[in-house]
């Protein structure tokens, strides 16, 4: 019947998201005094796969070939940042970026909470028929 | 209001009667059915565009955060409105089948 379809799923797969980066960065800011420990990061599945075949398009020859791109359930994927460092511990977590970034996830969560609220009570509305 | 049911002036039947001739039960009833048509498209319409400013939210790309939940709100005080009218007239219309002939 399609009752939950379309923006509800989006919604839910976003809030799926972002409760998986706010995790991530909870990590990272436990692991602020880790040895080696490199900061952590997620991004939505679908951003990574166009940044990826803008880059790289890779090619199949025969219809039997396995596609470059799995399909997974996850909307969203965990990537780690090896690529700096900024003490001398090898640990590359910095305490504002992440401070900033769970604020910003914070308003982001909020907001998707409210509006997920908002399509069930107009799917109520509409089920009460104003009762 | 005036976007809420924009057109909703057409159903006050003694706006029509000033001036023109009285018109007929056919008319009336084409004028009604299409008032009603049209509120329920602008609702579907109100309704779309939440949908598409919450979809720009959950992908990130919308610049400020409260035309959001101002069209969320629109879109969810029309439907409310839509849904009480529904009501109002189907108690309208449960009164005149009790109306004793």
């Amino acid at each position: 019947m399609g009752l939950f379809s379309g923006t509800i799923q989006k919604l839910e797969q976003s809030l799926d998201y972002s409760s998986a980066k706010n995790r991530a960065i909870s990590t990272n800011i436990g692991n602020i005094d880790t040895p080696n420990y490199k900061s952590k990061d997620v991004v939505f599945k679908n951003v990574l796969n166009n940044t990826l075949e803008s880059s790289f398009k890779p090619k199949t020859t025969h219809s039997k070939h396995i596609p470059f791109n799995q399909t997974t359930f996850k909307p969203y994927q965990v990537v780690t940042n090896d690529n700096t460092t900024y003490n001398n511990n090898g640990n590359n977590v910095d305490v504002d970026v992440e401070m900033a970034e769970m604020a910003k996830n914070q308003i982001y969560y909020n907001s998707l909470v409210d509006r997920i609220n908002g399509k069930f009570g107009s799917l109520q509305t509409v089920l009460r028929g104003g009762n | 209001m005036s976007t809420l049911f924009s057109n909703i002036s057409q159903v006050n039947p003694t706006q029509q009667m000033i001036g023109n001739a009285p018109i007929t039960p056919k008319e009336a009833q084409t004028n009604f059915a299409d008032t009603l048509k049209g509120a329920i498209e602008n609702l579907n319409n109100v309704q779309l565009e939440s949908d598409k400013a919450t979809e720009a939210l959950a992908a990130g790309n919308i610049d400020d955060l409260h035309n959001v939940m101002i069209t969320a709100q629109k879109s969810s005080i029309t439907l409310e409105a839509t849904v009480q009218i529904q009501k109002k007239v189907i108690d309208a219309y449960n009164e005149i089948m009790r109306m004793q002939v």
